[in-house]
């Protein structure tokens, strides 16, 4: 896992990663809400520099970014949770409002925007 | 071609979309006539969000402002109950000084469009654009609620937006912003339009535009201001009425030296407007601010603009809106039996009401306008003609409790 997380922060192999297509889905449905404050994992940078924070950097609660997002979009069922509706741990499914609602209908090569999303995500976590 | 052909024209063009034969909805409803709208579209800019620009211009989209839809909360708890303007005489309410920053407006957090409080040079329009559904108008449905208060709810699909326009010295109104929300089953999803969402859009724009920058003054130093990091100013907001509502902000503002008129409206009408979604206008020094202010007379945002203190998120504007229609009483004991905050369902400026009822003051006044009647855009609320999947209520953390 470790070497896995180093190998995604090197800038060359991050080129190839993930990170040229998970980035900008964060930054459409995730921005709004995370590209400022206390809670931010996207930066003005580049989509290398994003990436390379998320599987670099924690949250608050400790764990690192790209798993709290995988966590917390990996609903379990293609319908968007409702919107009082928590995660076993007690925390909010992501994203809130309108936005969850778009991730889940809005279509990429025949799979939802959160099922490629997660998919890119999946092999890091997983 | 004669009139029999356009006339079958017309008809041809109404069973393929489903829109009115003659005239779109404007013309059947007594909101901004035509010939306002027509100039107000031909001061648009482009917009890139292809749903909003199309949103924007279409014939059913209907404008208003104060005068045509006339800014109104209920007074819904008993003995005295009915609705009234915003604008009601102050000898009438108890505890006016609590309710009402003057008359016209509510105190923050309630009274003005976010960021504008203390602007005096903006002009507000806002735009309404009902849904359609099989090319059938889905109407506002309306019902009474507790107490003898009419609630009403937005089909899914409804868009709301106001065209935000700065005045000039010469009294011209040039928009610089369009904040937009869609009504979806269990929010309103929210974004807002500008030509800069960031400093550094505003620099590369004011190169382009501008090829000689560096041989004017202000303009130089405009691109150098908008270069700095540390020019943001922290900057305090917190509500000094309606307690516990609204949580204090602690942002910046990034106050922006001034340029001369004549930059201001090339820069403003020869940009198109992008989507501030998410953007941060600038940061530095642990510091963050939304968007652009000044302290100038005319720039691209209105004197004193407070933008920069909130998000473009669904969260920030939450934090007003969602207290549309809720009572007073619960923020004041003294207005125990007094009326509601202004609008429902999240929504300020828009109510169904006839106006011409409001002088009757002592009974009840409140009925729905004919024009919005007639034209389908409102209905009584029907579970069996209103399914939960286009009109569902929006959470709230608070609960109305008549007395």
């Amino acid at each position: 896992m470790v070497i896995v997380l180093l190998l995604l922060a090197t800038p060359v192999f991050a080129e190839l990663s993930p990170a040229s297509r998970a980035i900008p889905l964060l930054e459409k449905y995730c921005r709004a809400c995370h590209g400022f404050g206390e809670r931010r994992f996207l930066y003005n940078e580049s989509a290398v520099e994003n990436w390379d924070r998320l599987v670099s950097t924690k949250t608050k609660s400790g764990e690192l970014w790209i798993e709290a997002i995988y966590r917390s979009l990996n609903w379990n069922s293609p319908i968007p949770p409702e919107p009082n509706e928590k995660m076993p741990s007690g925390k909010s499914w992501m994203p809130k409002g309108s936005k969850r609602y778009d991730i889940a209908e809005d279509e990429m090569e025949r799979r939802s925007a959160r099922e490629t999303l997660l998919n890119e995500l999946r092999w890091v976590v997983e | 071609m004669n009139l029999r052909t356009l006339l079958l024209a017309g008809m041809l063009i109404h069973l393929i979309n489903g829109s009115p034969l003659l005239g779109g909805l404007r013309s059947q409803v007594k909101l901004l006539d035509e010939t306002s709208v027509q100039a107000i579209l031909k001061k648009l800019p482009r917009i890139a969000d292809a749903e909003i620009d199309r949103v924007i211009r279409a014939d059913d989209t209907l404008w208003y402002d104060k005068a045509t839809m006339v800014p109104s909360y209920q007074d819904s708890i008993y003995p005295v109950i009915g609705a009234r303007p915003n604008t009601v005489n102050p000898n009438l309410v108890i505890g006016y000084d609590d309710i009402f920053e003057k008359p016209g407006f509510f105190h923050f957090p309630f009274g003005h469009t976010a960021g504008t409080d203390t602007s005096i040079n903006v002009e507000i329009l806002t735009f309404w654009a009902p849904p359609r559904l099989a090319g059938k108008i889905l109407p506002v449905v309306i019902r009474k609620a507790e107490s003898t208060r009419l609630h009403w709810l937005f089909p899914k699909g409804t868009i709301f937006g106001e065209l935000m326009m700065v005045k000039s010295p010469e009294g011209e109104s040039v928009p610089f912003e369009i904040r937009v929300r869609k009504r979806y089953r269990y929010s309103w999803g929210v974004n807002a339009f500008r030509p800069f969402p960031t400093a550094k859009s505003l620099a590369r724009s004011v190169e382009r535009l501008f090829p000689h920058w560096r041989e004017v003054p202000s303009l130089a130093g405009l691109a150098k201001h908008l270069d700095d990091s540390s020019t943001l100013k922290p900057t305090r907001k917190a509500a000094q009425h309606y307690a516990g509502t609204f949580e204090p902000i602690n942002g910046a503002l990034d106050l922006l030296p001034e340029i001369e008129p004549k930059y201001v409206k090339t820069l403003l009408k020869q940009t198109p407007f992008q989507s501030a979604d998410g953007a941060l206008w600038k940061e530095g020094r642990g510091l963050e601010t939304f968007a652009a202010s000044t302290d100038s007379a005319f720039h691209i945002v209105p004197r004193q603009y407070q933008g920069g203190l909130y998000g473009v998120n669904e969260m920030a504007c939450m934090r007003c809106h969602k207290d549309a229609g809720r009572q007073i009483g619960q923020f004041y004991f003294r207005s125990l039996l007094y009326g509601e905050i202004w609008g429902e369902d999240q929504i300020f400026s828009w109510h169904p009401l006839d106006t011409s009822y409001y002088p009757n003051f002592n009974t009840e006044n409140r009925h729905l306008r004919k024009d919005f009647v007639d034209a389908g855009l409102v209905a009584t609320y029907r579970l069996s003609e209103h399914p939960s999947t286009l009109y569902h209520e929006i959470e709230k953390d608070w609960t109305y409790t008549p007395w």
